[in-house]
C-alpha cells in the first residue's frame, strides 16, 4: 500500500468519525493540557525560586536572627569588610504594618526599614515609577517606596500621604506619617516580596528616638564563593543563634521545595493523562467498532494484522498529534490561570513565562499517549474474525482474547510507566506512581465489578411479594444500623432501600425503563466498571478535598470560638498603656469581664542552669517531630508576659494544663516563671531544662539581665495565644524592660458589631498603639482554606472532566451497539423520549453509584486522617455527600443525554433492516 | 359486501369467510425514494391497496422489489416519500413521533426475520416490553405468560434469547407481537432465518393464531409456501404492484 493511501485512509476515517474524532482529540488534549500546564506552572515556580537566587536571597549571605542584631553587632561586619572577607552589608528591620490602627491579619503588609546608602547589596531594583528612581534618592523625609500589590490593595498612588502603624517582634507600636514616592518592580531583591513598604532607618527611628534600633536581617555581599564560605563561617561563629544562609544554600532549600511542588503537579498531570488515556481507549473502540465491517472487508481482501496495526496506529498518531497541539496551546492559557490562582493563594510572585521545550514536549506526549492507549483497541480491532462480522455471528470471549487483553494492558502499563519516568525524571517515583496507581485501580476495579454485578441483577417487581419486602426491610434495617456509625451514609442507604418500595409503585413505563437500565448496566461490565472507576477518581479527589476543607474549617472555627476569649489585642507602651488601662471602661463594646492586660518584654536566654544557652542549642537545626531546633527554642524563650499575681491576675486555666504548678499570689515579687512544656520534653533542651531550673535572661538590647526560676510548665489546649511564651510576674517583666519601653498587651473582647467604634476610641486614647484585630480571623481562615481548596479542586476537576468524557464515550459506544434494540423498542411503541429516559436512568445510576462509593471511601479516609493526622473527629457533611452524589448523577445524565439524543432518534426500519 | 364487490378487479377477490368486510388499512399511492449519492432510487413507485379486517395478506416479490420497504411504511416504522397509509381511517404517515409510537404500540405487532429480541431480557420480559408503554389492562407478567403458553413456551419463561433456539426465539417474537392485542400482525420474512422444520412450525403457529385471534396478518415473503397460506398475495415487482391474487386457501392447522 502506498504511503499516500495510508494517509488518505486514516485522515478520511478520522473526518468521517465526526463527533467521536473530536472526543478522542479532546481526551488527548485534556490530558496534555493538564500535564503541560502543570509542568509550565512548576517551571515558573522553579524559576521564581531558583533563578537569580543571589538577588532573591538579598545577598551572598542573608543573616537572620530571632534575637535581633544590636547596633554594636554591626562592628563585627565592619571588621569583616575592612579585612576583605565581605565587600558590603546592609542591616534591615522588618515589621507588620497597617494603614489604619487595626492591623488585622488580612489588612497588614510588611514594612522594612533599610539604610538607603547601603541597601541593597545586590543588584539595585528597577522602578516602575519613577522609571529612573533609586532607593538612595527617594528614601528621605518620610518618603516610602512600595510595590504594585500594595498600591492595588490599598487603592493608593504615588504622591499619597497617610499614616502607618507598625510593630516588630521587639518594638511594639510606632506611628509613621509617610508619602509614597516610588513603586518598585517585583524582581531581583524583591522577587519573593509581596505587599511591602520601604522606609529609611532614619525616618523609622525618628518616629520614636527612644527606641533602640534592633535589626532582624543583615544582607552581606562577598567577592567570590571562597569568601562567602569564609564569611558565613565567621558569622555563624560570632552569632551562633543567627542563621547565615548563603545563596547556594537558599538555592538548595528552594530547589527541594520546588522539586516537591513540581513532582506533585506532574503526578496530578499524569493522573489526568492516565484518565484521558482511558478516554482514548474508549473513543478508539467506538471509532473502530463502527468500522467492523470495513475492517472485515480489508481482511478478506488480504490485509494482514500488521497492515491494520500500521493503518490504525497512524490514525491514533494523527489523533494524538492534533490533540497534543490543541492541548499544548490550551495549556498556555490554563497555566496562566493556575499561576494566577497559586500567586493569589500563596503570597508569592511567580513571573509568567513559557518554556517552549515543555510546550513542544506536550505535543510529543499527546502523540505517545495516543499510541500507547490506542494499542489496546487497535489490536482488538485488527484481531476480529471477518466471517463473524460479515455473518453477524457472536464473537464470544475466547480464552485467547482474554489473555491478549491482559497482555496488552500489561504492555500499556509498561509503556505508560516509561513515559512517566521520562516526565518525572525519576525512575523510582515513576514506577511507584504508575504501578501504585495501577494496583490501586485494579483492586478498585475488582470491587466495582462486583458492585456492577449486584446492581445489574437488582429486582424490579410488578408487585410486592414477601421475599421482596424482606429484602427491602433488611436494607432499611442495615441503613438504620449504619446511621449510628455513618449518619450520612445510613441516610443514603435508607433512601436507596426506600426506593425499593417506590419502584414498585411507579408507572409501568418507568419500571420497564429501570429494569432495562439495570440489565444494561450489567451488560458490559468491564466498560461500566471503567466508567465507575474514572468517576470514582474524580469524585473521590474532589470529595476528599471539599470534606477535609470543610472539616478543617469547622474544627478551626470551633476551636476559635472555644479558645479565643478575646478578639482584639492592643499593644501599647508607656503613658499610652496607662491611659488605656484607666479608660478601658470607656471603650465601646468592650467586655471588661473578658478583657485582660499583661506587661510584656522581649528577651534573649543567656544560660540555663549555668550552661551557655548557645552551647545547648546552636548545633540543632530542628529536624524531626521531636526537636524544636534552635529557632523553636528561641521562640518559646524569647518573650515574657507579666501577670499582676498580687491582684489575682493568673494564667488562664481554661485553655492550658499545668505541670508543677500555676503561678499564684505568693509569686508576687519573686523571679518564678512558667515555661512551655515543649521546652522540657523536646530536643534540644530535653534533659537540660526542668522544673526547678534557673535561666538567665537578657533584655532585647542586652543591657539588662535577670535570673528566673522555673516553677512549672504549661501546655496550651486549643488556640491559646501568649505574646510572651514565658509566663511570669509583672516584676520580672519590669526587670527586663529598658527604661521608657514598658509595654502592655491588652487582650480585649469587643462586641463584633462595635469593633469600628472601639478602634476609634483606642486610637484616641493611645494613638501609637498597635492593634491586632482577630474579629475577622475566622473569615481570614475561611478565605485562606477556600483559596487552597480552589487550587486543589481545579486540579482534581481535570480528572472529573476526563471521567465525563469516558461516560460520553461509553454511552456513545453503547448506543452504537444497541441500535438494533432501539429499533426493536421503537417498533413496539417506544418513543425517542422513553428510550432516552432509560439511558438517563442507566447513567444516573452509574454516576450515582460511582459517586456514592467515592464518598464512602472519602468518609473512611477523612475519619482515618482525622483520627491519626489531625487528632480530631472528622465527619462528612450530609450536604456535601448528597450534593456530590446527586450532582454527579445529574452530570452523568446530562452527558448521556447529549450523546444519546441523536441515537435515540434513530429510524427503526433503518437499523432493523440495514444493520 | 358492496364494498368488497367494488374492489374486485383491483384488489382481487377477497374471501369473505375470514373478514367482516371492514377496511382496516387503506394504502394510497405510496412512493418511496432513497438517495444514492447524487441520484435517487425509486423503491416504491405508487402502491395502493386496501386490507379488510381479519385478512391474511402476503406481500411477495423478488429481492429488491420493495416488500420490506412497503412493510416498514405500513407498520409505521418509516415514512413514505408521498402517499398515505390510513389505519382505521387515520393517516399514519403524517403523525408526530409520539402518536405514531402509540399506533405501533396499540394497533400493530411486528415480527422480524432476525427475531430482534432484546438480549438482556428473558423471554417473559421480552413479551412484557410493549406492555410497559401506553395504557394496557392487567398485569404484564400475566399477559406475557398467557401468550408464551399460547405459543408453547410456558417452560421457557426465564430464559434469555441466547438460551433459546431460533424457532423458539421467533415464537417469543410472535408472542410479543400479540402482547398489546393489536389489530395487525405484520411479519417480515418470519421464516427467513429458520430451517424448514422450524419455519413450518412458525407458519402453523401463525395460522393457528389467526384462527384463534381473528387478527389481520400481513406477511412479506419470497417463499411461495408461506404465500400460499394467505387469503391474498400482493405481488410486487420493481416497486409496483404486479398483481393481487386471491388465493383463498383454507389454512390448515
Amino acid at each position: 500500500m502506498k504511503a499516500s493511501m495510508y494517509f488518505n485512509y486514516t485522515s478520511r476515517s478520522l473526518l468521517r468519525g465526526g463527533q467521536r474524532t473530536i472526543l478522542a482529540v479532546f481526551c488527548v488534549a485534556v490530558g496534555v493540557m493538564a500535564i503541560v500546564s502543570l509542568q509550565l506552572v512548576g517551571q515558573m515556580i522553579n524559576s521564581a525560586f531558583t533563578s537569580n537566587i543571589r538577588d532573591a536571597n538579598g545577598g551572598d549571605i542573608a543573616v537572620t536572627t530571632q534575637t535581633s542584631f544590636k547596633q554594636s553587632d554591626l562592628a563585627f561586619f565592619d571588621n569583616l569588610k575592612s579585612n576583605g572577607t565581605i565587600t558590603g552589608y546592609t542591616p534591615t528591620v522588618s515589621g507588620n504594618a497597617s494603614t489604619g490602627l487595626s492591623a488585622s491579619i488580612t489588612q497588614s503588609f510588611t514594612l522594612e526599614a533599610v539604610d538607603p546608602s547601603t541597601f541593597p547589596v545586590v543588584t539595585p531594583p528597577s522602578f516602575k515609577t519613577p522609571s529612573d528612581g533609586t532607593i538612595s534618592s527617594l528614601l528621605t523625609n518620610n518618603q516610602v517606596i512600595v510595590d504594585q500589590n500594595l498600591i492595588d490593595q490599598y487603592n493608593k498612588k504615588v504622591g499619597d500621604s497617610f499614616t502607618v502603624h507598625t510593630s516588630t517582634g521587639t518594638n511594639a507600636g510606632l506611628t509613621l506619617h509617610v508619602k509614597i514616592v516610588g513603586i518598585v518592580n517585583g524582581a531581583g531583591v524583591f522577587a519573593q516580596s509581596n505587599d511591602f513598604m520601604l522606609i529609611s532607618h532614619a525616618d523609622y527611628l525618628a518616629a520614636d528616638p527612644k527606641l533602640p534600633l534592633l535589626y532582624d536581617t543583615i544582607d552581606v555581599s562577598t567577592a567570590d564563593k571562597a569568601h562567602t564560605d569564609r564569611a558565613a563561617k565567621a558569622i555563624s561563629d560570632q552569632f551562633p543563634l543567627a542563621t547565615a544562609t548563603t545563596a547556594d544554600q537558599a538555592l538548595k532549600n528552594n530547589q527541594t521545595q520546588v522539586d516537591f511542588i513540581k513532582k506533585f503537579l506532574e503526578i496530578a498531570g499524569l493522573l489526568a493523562l492516565l484518565i484521558g488515556g482511558v478516554g482514548i481507549v474508549n473513543t478508539m473502540q467506538v471509532l473502530l467498532s463502527r468500522r467492523k465491517i470495513e475492517i472485515a472487508m480489508l481482511k478478506t481482501t488480504g490485509y494482514r494484522r500488521i497492515d491494520l496495526y500500521l493503518l490504525f496506529g497512524l490514525e491514533a498518531g494523527l489523533l494524538g498529534l492534533v490533540g497534543g497541539v490543541v492541548g499544548a496551546v490550551a495549556a498556555v492559557g490554563v497555566s496562566y490561570l493556575v499561576r494566577n490562582i497559586v500567586q493569589q493563594v500563596f503570597p508569592i510572585l511567580i513571573p509568567f513565562f513559557l518554556d517552549p521545550v515543555i510546550i513542544g514536549g506536550g505535543v510529543l506526549i499527546g502523540l505517545v499517549t495516543a499510541l500507547i492507549f490506542g494499542l489496546l483497541p487497535i489490536v482488538q480491532a485488527a484481531n476480529i474474525r471477518p466471517l463473524n462480522v460479515i455473518r453477524e455471528l457472536p464473537g464470544g470471549r475466547r480464552v485467547g482474547s482474554i489473555f491478549l487483553t491482559i497482555g496488552l494492558l500489561l504492555l500499556l502499563s509498561v509503556m505508560f510507566c516509561i513515559m512517566s519516568i521520562v516526565i518525572l525524571n525519576d525512575v523510582v517515583l515513576g514506577i511507584s506512581a504508575v504501578y501504585g496507581a495501577f494496583v490501586f485501580l485494579a483492586l478498585l476495579s475488582l470491587f466495582f465489578g462486583l458492585v456492577v454485578l449486584i446492581v445489574s441483577v437488582l429486582p424490579v417487581p410488578e408487585r410486592f411479594s414477601i421475599g421482596y419486602l424482606a429484602i427491602v426491610l433488611a436494607g432499611i434495617a442495615v441503613s438504620v444500623l449504619l446511621y449510628y456509625f455513618l449518619p450520612t451514609f445510613g441516610a443514603l442507604l435508607l433512601v436507596v432501600s426506600l426506593m425499593g418500595i417506590v419502584i414498585v409503585l411507579l408507572p409501568r413505563s418507568w419500571k420497564s425503563n429501570t429494569k432495562m437500565a439495570l440489565r444494561n448496566i450489567g451488560r458490559q461490565r468491564a466498560r461500566t466498571t471503567t466508567t465507575l472507576l474514572a468517576l470514582f477518581v474524580g469524585v473521590f479527589t474532589i470529595g476528599l478535598i471539599l470534606v477535609l476543607g470543610q472539616d478543617l474549617r469547622d474544627t478551626i472555627n470551633a476551636a476559635l470560638a472555644k479558645s479565643l476569649t478575646f478578639n482584639m489585642v492592643t499593644i501599647a507602651r508607656g503613658n499610652e498603656a496607662s491611659a488605656l488601662k484607666s479608660k478601658l471602661g470607656t471603650i465601646p463594646g468592650l467586655s471588661i469581664d473578658h478583657s485582660q492586660y499583661r506587661t510584656y518584654a522581649a528577651d534573649v536566654p543567656v544560660t540555663i542552669d549555668g550552661t551557655s544557652f548557645v552551647s545547648l542549642v546552636s548545633k540543632d537545626t530542628g529536624t524531626g517531630a521531636g526537636d524544636l531546633g534552635s529557632g523553636g527554642t528561641l521562640f518559646f524563650l524569647g518573650g515574657l508576659e507579666g501577670y499582676d499575681v498580687a491582684h489575682g491576675q493568673l494564667p488562664d486555666t481554661q485553655n492550658a494544663t499545668f505541670t508543677g504548678r500555676n503561678l499564684n499570689a505568693s509569686d508576687a515579687g519573686t523571679n518564678n516563671v512558667l515555661i512551655n512544656e515543649n521546652l522540657i520534653t523536646l530536643a534540644p533542651l530535653k534533659g537540660h531544662l526542668h522544673v526547678g531550673s534557673t535561666i538567665v535572661l537578657a533584655s532585647a538590647d542586652g543591657k539588662l539581665t535577670k535570673t528566673v526560676t522555673v516553677v512549672g510548665t504549661y501546655q496550651t489546649t486549643g488556640l491559646s495565644i501568649h505574646f510572651g511564651p514565658i509566663l511570669t510576674t509583672t516584676d520580672t517583666v519590669a526587670a527586663l524592660t529598658p527604661a521608657g519601653q514598658e509595654t502592655t498587651i491588652f487582650y480585649m473582647k469587643i462586641d463584633p458589631a462595635k469593633v469600628g467604634k472601639a478602634l476609634q476610641s483606642i486610637g484616641t486614647i493611645a494613638p501609637n498603639a498597635s492593634v491586632i484585630n482577630f474579629a475577622n480571623i475566622g473569615d481570614f481562615i475561611n478565605t485562606f482554606i477556600g483559596d487552597i481548596l480552589l487550587v486543589l479542586t481545579t486540579i482534581a476537576s481535570l480528572s472529573l472532566l476526563a471521567g465525563v468524557i469516558i461516560i460520553a464515550n461509553a454511552v456513545a459506544l453503547a448506543m452504537l451497539e444497541r441500535r438494533r434494540e432501539l429499533g426493536i423498542l421503537k417498533s413496539v411503541g417506544y418513543t425517542s423520549r422513553s428510550i432516552l429516559g432509560e439511558v438517563l436512568i442507566e447513567n444516573g445510576i452509574i454516576g450515582g453509584t460511582g459517586a456514592l462509593l467515592a464518598m464512602l471511601l472519602v468518609t473512611l479516609a477523612t475519619s482515618l486522617l482525622g483520627q491519626f493526622a489531625f487528632k480530631t473527629g472528622f465527619g462528612v457533611s450530609w450536604y456535601i455527600a448528597i450534593g456530590l452524589i446527586a450532582g454527579i448523577a445529574l452530570l452523568s445524565m446530562i452527558t448521556s443525554a447529549f450523546v444519546a439524543w441523536g441515537s435515540t432518534r434513530v429510524r427503526p426500519l433503518e437499523v432493523l433492516r440495514y444493520e | 359486501m358492496d364494498e368488497t364487490t367494488a374492489l374486485e378487479g383491483i384488489q382481487g377477490n377477497i374471501p369473505v369467510e375470514h373478514t367482516d368486510g371492514k377496511v382496516v388499512m387503506d394504502v394510497r399511492d405510496i412512493t418511496k425514494n432513497l438517495p444514492l449519492g447524487r441520484e435517487k432510487i425509486e423503491i416504491l413507485k405508487g402502491i395502493s391497496f386496501q386490507i379488510m379486517s381479519g385478512e391474511f395478506i402476503s406481500i411477495v416479490g423478488p429481492s429488491g422489489s420493495g416488500k420490506s420497504t412497503l412493510l416498514g411504511i405500513i407498520a409505521g416504522l418509516d415514512n413514505p416519500s408521498s402517499g398515505q397509509v390510513l389505519i382505521d381511517g387515520v393517516d399514519i404517515t403524517r403523525m408526530s413521533e409520539g402518536k405514531l409510537a402509540s399506533v405501533r404500540n396499540n394497533k400493530i405487532g411486528m415480527v422480524f426475520q432476525a427475531f430482534n429480541l432484546i438480549p438482556t431480557l428473558t423471554a417473559q420480559e421480552n413479551v412484557e416490553v410493549p406492555l410497559y408503554v401506553g395504557k394496557h389492562k392487567g398485569a404484564p407478567s400475566v399477559r406475557a405468560k398467557e401468550l408464551l403458553d399460547l405459543v408453547g413456551l410456558s417452560h421457557r419463561l426465564g430464559h434469555r434469547p441466547n438460551q433459546l433456539s431460533g424457532g423458539e426465539q421467533q415464537r417469543v417474537a410472535i408472542a410479543r407481537s400479540l402482547a398489546t392485542d393489536p389489530a395487525f400482525v405484520i411479519a417480515d420474512e418470519p421464516t427467513g432465518n429458520l430451517d424448514a422444520k422450524n419455519g413450518e412450525n412458525v407458519l402453523n403457529l401463525i395460522a393457528y393464531l389467526r384462527e384463534q385471534t381473528g387478527k389481520t396478518f400481513i406477511i412479506a415473503t419470497h417463499d411461495p409456501v408461506v404465500a400460499s397460506h394467505a387469503d391474498r398475495a400482493i405481488r410486487l415487482v420493481d416497486g409496483l404492484i404486479a398483481s393481487i391474487d386471491t388465493i383463498g386457501g383454507k389454512i390448515t392447522q
